[in-house]
């Protein structure tokens, strides 16, 4: 089976004044077609920087990244902004959904970007926003909804476009337990139902052990668990 | 189109700040210090259009908009016929000579010719030669000149005095000399009006040695339908008849007057950019305060797949919202101004006290709004053409935006 994506001899330094610090060194990483990824490990460890680098949003120092089985770094702009709309979904802990739409046009939004017609891309958010239960909020703006719903419709956003994968980046993390219990189960059934991949940075343990496979980025490299 | 319409939307939201509607959240510094750079423009143009045009209107009344001056009475009607071609003609009258004088001001002593008539018999005075003050005067014959004049030329009575006219050439009055003496005789200043301080009077017989004896000036005056637009067409007509006769305009006697309200004009329009380029100043940094507070927002849209391109015309638009607001409400405001310029000045004057123009100056005691649709579009297209530029370049911002570092903490 093809690997969605595949990384090879990742090294991540960055620059503190005079010196470079190494995050990531030499690290390897594969992900298959509908694997559910944790990576763990502690604060400052590299979790998030490695996640960018594997979304393409960071450039790794040395090393590649393939996705589809394409050097990232081919990739110019154009080719990644239409990725990105096509193939990759993102959650975030803070949700970052737009204050002055809508539920129903935030969902929307990424179809809209892509070019669908509005009202088609409507139906289909409104659709999703069923999938996660929270259709009778379409219409409300963002400030309206509690931390769970936020993040659903986050979730929902990300998965509107049928993306090969998703990259979630605490998604549970501004969440008590009951909503992030409720949200993370609507995640992986909907990750399951849409065959989608997705690779999760998390703190929270019961979270990641509910994914296929456990990483935790220790020293820069990524070690099984 | 989509994406079009996506754009409009979104930059729409933002810039209403929808589900936070607030005014100060419209009307921040950027759209007020547009509104009142543009306002200011707006306004300023209608004064000077104003006190253009009621200049002008007060002249028109006053004076004939086109004079044919000639030796020959057949010359008039072929300017005339000429004049026909181009404009409405209301009426005129003809005059010919009877009697002349000299009248003077510090700069310029100006021959005057008494001319009668022709319908109705009466005396007119017409403008003739315009000569140098420094260049009058030795004795010979005898000129009558005001006190003040005396005083400021250092002259008492019976001092020699010697009349220099300048155009020894062609003139109206065929080939002048350049040089003739005259006695003073001063006229005491109790016997002449104010506006006439500085009066030199000299009689037919004097004057007659500048012109050939005998010699008949005709002048014949026309009035218009629309004085205002002889420049657009007096170009066709010549100017002189080869010695014969000369034709002149309303706008050439006063083109001085007119050339510098027209630079006053400029020079204001280039005080008033500086006002517009603070004013553009403000909105680039609205423009860049708004994508600095945007930021993550911006690098979500990234993540979505939204291409450069649409971001930088996402924030063009947001931009240009704010420009068009501030645009709109200074032209309504400068409107607005215009319409009600003359209740405003007779205000002023009410508070102050006294007239604010000068009537024996200017001939006008108050101004109206004057707008010309052309200036103000035009002004409104240059408003709007730096608003794009600026708002383009400072919405460039969002291609240096690095995601990675924005999203690193979240």
């Amino acid at each position: 089976m093809n690997n969605v994506l595949s990384a090879k001899g990742v090294t991540k330094l960055f620059a503190d004044g005079s010196r470079d610090i190494q995050i990531l060194n030499e690290l390897d990483f594969d992900l298959l077609p509908g694997e559910k990824v944790a990576i763990i490990g502690a604060s400052g460890s590299g979790k998030t920087t490695l996640m960018q680098i594997l979304a393409g949003i960071d450039r790794p120092t040395s090393g590649r990244v393939e996705l589809f089985g394409r050097d990232l770094s081919d990739y110019d702009d154009y080719s990644l902004s239409k990725i990105r709309n096509n193939d990759m979904g993102f959650i975030y802990q803070a949700y970052h959904l737009l204050p002055e739409f809508t539920v129903l046009e935030n969902v929307a939004l990424p179809l809209m970007i892509g070019g669908t017609k509005t009202r088609e891309a409507k139906d289909r958010a409104l659709r999703i926003l069923k999938e996660v239960d929270i259709a009778d909020r379409a219409n409300f703006l963002p400030y309206k909804l509690s931390g769970g719903e936020k993040q659903r419709t986050a979730i929902a956003r990300a998965l509107i476009i049928n993306p090969k994968v998703i990259f979630a980046d605490e998604p549970t993390g501004n969440l008590d337990y009951n909503a992030a219990t409720m949200v993370i189960n609507q995640l992986l059934n909907l990750v399951l139902d849409h065959h989608t991949s997705l690779i999760m940075v998390t703190h929270n343990k019961k979270v990641a052990e509910k994914m296929d496979k456990i990483l935790l980025l220790k020293n820069g490299i990524l070690e099984q668990q | 189109m989509n994406s079009v319409s996506l754009v409009f939307k979104m930059a729409f939201r933002m810039f209403v700040h929808e589900g936070n509607w607030k005014i100060y959240n419209i009307f921040t510094l950027p759209v007020l210090s547009i509104t009142f750079a543009s306002f200011l423009a707006i306004a300023s143009l209608s004064i000077i259009n104003g006190f253009d045009n009621s200049l002008k209107e007060g002249l028109l009344e006053s004076l004939p908009h086109v004079r044919i001056t000639s030796l020959e009475s057949d010359i008039a009607d072929e300017v005339i016929n000429l004049v026909e071609q181009e404009a409405q003609i209301l009426g005129s009258a003809s005059f010919t000579t009877s009697g002349s004088y000299v009248i003077a001001n510090n700069n310029y002593a100006f021959v005057n010719i008494i001319a009668t008539s022709s319908v109705n018999n009466l005396p007119s005075i017409f403008s003739g030669q315009q000569v140098p003050l420094e260049n009058l005067f030795d004795v010979d014959n005898q000129i009558f000149i005001s006190s003040a004049l005396s005083e400021s030329l250092s002259l008492e009575d019976n001092d020699s005095v010697i009349l220099y006219f300048p155009m020894s050439s062609d003139s109206v009055f065929g080939r002048l000399p350049r040089l003739k003496s005259f006695n003073v005789q001063l006229i005491p200043l109790d016997s002449l009006m104010s506006m006439d301080e500085f009066l030199v009077i000299m009689s037919l017989d004097t004057f007659s040695q500048f012109i050939p004896s005998g010699l008949t000036v005709n002048i014949v005056d026309l009035t218009l339908e629309q004085p205002m637009n002889v420049n657009d067409w007096n170009h066709n007509i010549p100017m002189q008849f080869n010695g014969r006769g000369s034709i002149s305009y309303w706008s050439d006697n006063f083109i001085n007057l007119f050339n510098s309200i027209n630079i006053t004009k400029s020079v204001m329009l280039v005080i008033l950019s500086v006002i517009y380029i603070v004013a553009i100043f403000n909105l680039v940094s609205s423009n860049l305060i708004e994508i600095k507070s945007r930021e993550k927002t911006i690098s979500m849209f990234k993540l979505l797949g939204m291409r450069n391109e649409l971001l930088i015309s996402l924030f063009v638009v947001s931009a240009l919202f704010r420009a068009t607001l501030g645009i709109s409400f200074g032209v309504i405001l400068g409107l607005l101004f215009s319409e009600s310029l003359g209740v405003i000045f007779n205000f002023i004057e009410v508070i102050l006290g006294g007239s604010l123009i000068n009537a024996d100056i200017y001939g006008i005691d108050i101004i109206s709004g004057r707008l010309f649709f052309s200036e103000v579009s035009k002004l409104i297209a240059i408003f709007f053409c730096i608003a794009i530029v600026v708002s383009y370049l400072s919405a460039k911002r969002v291609t240096k935006l690095v995601v990675s570092q924005v999203l690193r903490n979240e």
